[in-house]
């Protein structure tokens, strides 16, 4: 539990930096502003493939944009998740296998030019496994009870 | 197995931690030096997006599962359950270890085997920012974020703490799907 608190700042501030330059009303400097740096061997920043904040490219593609967004926002909602959901780890990481997968077919797909994918569905597919991943570390910070229904009443 | 399911106390997990740094840094310095090659042997075209900056990203990408492979070496070579934050910071080691090794081979090949390839890349680099159709004003502070030519402080340190913090995370995951005690 005493990790949450750090991983939930940590998680914002990724999300934060990731918005870019844009965000703090500075220019994006053709890619080169400190927020680009940062994640220079993170992600490869295409202007083209990125939303902008004020006309200026994010730091993040729209792919991490929804991985990291979505992180952050599932690790802040980890509370409320808990209260009304049962999280099944064995399912949730099938569910991150299966995002993984979907992620790379994609990537792969759009490479051989058999579909063309867009902003919006590149950061719908990196938020699913962003929020997979969140969603698979509730059972770790808020701890779940799992009463068997014959034990209703003890 | 007498070993099987008890929590880990005192075995060292640094074998762990360099088994995965040095995976990691392999991936990044293999991947890394074939992207520099790339991105010299391309127009710069003003784009700030190449298939060799693809490829960079790919290998870095893969270098943030450094704490995923230590971990899971740590679990499996003991038979052994720990919490995430044990988890958290084997990545968090595993990281700062692939990019100090990472550092170390790029140094060495652009030392002895290309020492022209940090330059050509610097010239590159400003080339493309040229062809981007800048203000003077503008030029100079994006000049300021490109690396000088060989090993920048800058960049590694911005390195160990992206790599830093990846891992960690991927190292806290892998902490949750090798060794929890809970499945």
């Amino acid at each position: 539990m005493k990790l949450y608190v750090p991983l939930l700042i940590t998680s914002i501030l990724l999300l934060i930096i990731g918005l870019g330059p844009g965000l703090f009303n500075q220019s994006s400097l053709g890619g080169y502003s400190w927020q680009h740096q940062i994640f220079d061997i993170l992600c490869h920043q295409d202007v083209n493939r990125s939303y902008t904040i004020h006309g200026e490219a994010m730091a993040i593609c729209s792919r991490c944009l929804g991985i990291y967004g979505s992180f952050a926002a599932g690790i802040l909602l980890m509370p409320l998740i808990s209260r009304f959901f049962t999280v099944i780890n064995h399912l949730i990481l099938k569910l991150i296998l299966v995002t993984i997968v979907l992620n790379l077919v994609d990537v792969f797909f759009n490479a051989l030019g058999i579909w063309t994918n867009t902003l919006h569905s590149r950061f719908l597919l990196g938020a699913l496994f962003g929020g997979a991943l969140a969603f698979y570390l509730t059972n770790e910070f808020f701890k779940q009870i799992d009463k068997p229904e014959e034990s209703y009443g003890e | 197995m007498e070993n099987e399911n008890i929590e880990s106390t005192n075995q060292s997990y640094w074998t762990s931690v360099l088994i995965g740094g040095l995976i990691s840094a392999l991936i990044l310095s293999v991947l890394g030096l074939v992207s520099q090659y790339m991105t010299v042997s391309s127009e710069p075209v003003g784009s700030s997006f190449t298939l060799s900056q693809a490829i960079g990203t790919f290998a870095c990408l893969l270098g943030a599962i450094g704490g995923f492979i230590a971990t899971r070496h740590y679990a499996k070579e003991y038979d052994i359950t720990f919490p995430i934050g044990k988890g958290a910071l084997i990545g968090l080691f595993t990281g700062l270890v692939a990019m100090v090794i990472s550092t170390l081979i790029t140094l060495l090949w652009t030392s002895l085997i290309d020492p022209d390839i940090n330059q050509a890349v610097y010239d590159w680099s400003i080339a493309n920012l040229e062809a981007q159709n800048m203000t003077e004003d503008q030029m100079e502070m994006a000049k300021g974020f490109i690396p000088e030519p060989g090993i920048s402080a800058v960049t590694v340190g911005i390195g160990l703490l992206m790599l830093g913090i990846l891992n960690a995370i991927s190292g806290l995951i892998g902490a949750k799907v090798f060794a929890s005690e809970e499945d």
